[in-house]
């Protein structure tokens, strides 16, 4: 069941303090522990300005970054070249280098997992990633359940970085 | 059968009308009676390129676009002139201006009661949108739309994707060339099946790693990224049973 309530909630913060705080709550709430969104916008020259509202472990992010992941890491292939989610585990054929990053991932706590892809007015190329750092066949289970709402959920933080960071309504 | 599994059926589907009446059983499963998607993808500021997969009633699909409804219809700007992510439940605030709100009056006539419209914005520019009406206009029918909003978010975007494939995507027609190996054919048929790399394995009396071995090349030939959209694809294009 989608609780619109809540994520219509994600609508009237103001601050992205407050959009952290309650994408924290909703994704916790769906049973999720870590969640990242990530906002790409291609500006008309220079490089891509991005917006990030991340609810992964800290040393991995900084790990990541330091790594250069980003321009490996087969979740963000995906987001930019499809139009659904992607369930992790699915991932075959992945180069070593993009196997490295979802291994190490695994090592962070992030070891089930999906992303959602999604775009917006202009170029705004967003994606919505969840995790549990289980790996049970229950946890996917819980997972798959959740698909859509994860993926609408991808859709209101969206809508609420374009009011809060873009200053678009 | 969770919703990945029911979703993904869409994408094995080959024609546009296997994909209709794909979308006609989800949809009325999930209570809805009729589903409109369209897709406008702007390749002369003038003449946009327009594909539309109707389970509307037809007359009223006529009346709305020889009314040119498209120009006053609130769904219609939200998802595609405006580009907007999140969906619109059908209701008379959205519904205020007044030709709009005649326009819902005469939806209402051809059994288009309540629903909820879903926007997807594709990589190349498009816009798309998947309308869901019920003839119910109850409190319970909009308790049932709110209900199963995510679910029909996301069968928005299965639509898409394979709308992608189907008709947006010339590309399509490049990979009828993939030839795949027998091995490779037999994985895929029973990862279609549903069986683990381990039971394949088992099955055809080889390695594990030789079964992931057979599936990645056989996704790196069709050009995608992961175990079930090769099944999708290989299945899709024929190229398993052939």
């Amino acid at each position: 069941m989608t609780d619109l309530a809540l994520f219509e909630s994600l609508l009237s913060c103001n601050t992205v303090e407050e959009l952290h705080a309650k994408t924290s709550a909703i994704t916790q709430r769906m049973g999720f522990e870590h969640f990242l969104y990530g906002m790409q916008l291609q500006t008309k020259s220079g490089p891509p300005w991005q917006f990030i509202l991340s609810g992964y472990p800290e040393d991995w992010v900084k790990h990541y970054s330091d790594a250069g992941y980003q321009n490996v890491d087969p979740v963000v292939k995906h987001c930019i070249q499809n139009v659904i989610p992607v369930v992790w585990d699915d991932f075959v054929s992945l180069r070593p280098a993009a196997k490295k990053v979802m291994d190490e991932a695994k090592d962070f706590g992030l070891a089930t997992g999906m992303s959602c892809p999604l775009r917006g007015f202009g170029n705004e190329q967003a994606l919505l990633s969840v995790a549990i750092d289980r790996t049970t066949r229950a946890a996917r289970q819980d997972m798959f359940h959740e698909l859509g709402n994860v993926q609408l959920l991808a859709n209101y933080v969206h809508e609420a970085v374009r009011k809060v960071v873009l200053k678009k309504t | 059968m969770n919703d990945l599994e029911l979703f993904e059926s869409l994408l094995n589907t080959c024609t546009t009308d296997d994909l209709h009446s794909a979308i006609s059983r989800v949809t009325q499963d999930m209570g809805y009676e009729h589903f409109i998607y369209g897709v406008q993808v702007n390749i002369s500021l003038t003449r946009p390129y327009q594909f539309i997969l109707s389970g509307y009633p037809r007359d009223w699909r006529e009346h709305y676009e020889k009314a040119g409804y498209a120009h006053i219809d609130p769904t219609f700007r939200h998802c595609i002139n405006e580009k907007r992510v999140i969906p619109v439940i059908w209701n008379s605030k959205v519904f205020s201006s007044r030709p709009a709100a005649r326009l819902m009056s005469e939806a209402k006539d051809f059994r288009l009661a309540s629903g909820a419209s879903f926007a997807v914005h594709g990589r190349n520019g498009e816009a798309a949108m998947l309308s869901l009406a019920s003839s119910r206009s109850s409190k319970q029918a909009r308790t049932d739309i709110v209900g199963t909003l995510g679910k029909a978010q996301l069968l928005a975007c299965y639509i898409h994707e394979a709308i992608q494939r189907l008709v947006l995507s010339k590309d399509a027609l490049a990979i009828r060339n993939v030839s795949l190996s027998e091995r490779e054919k037999e994985c895929l048929r029973w990862a279609a099946e549903g069986k683990t790399s381990w039971e394949i394995g088992n099955i055809a009396r080889i390695s594990e790693r030789t079964v992931i071995f057979h599936l990645q090349n056989a996704s790196r030939k069709m050009g995608v990224s992961n175990r079930r959209h090769a099944v999708a694809r290989a299945v899709s294009m024929g190229l398993v049973f052939s």
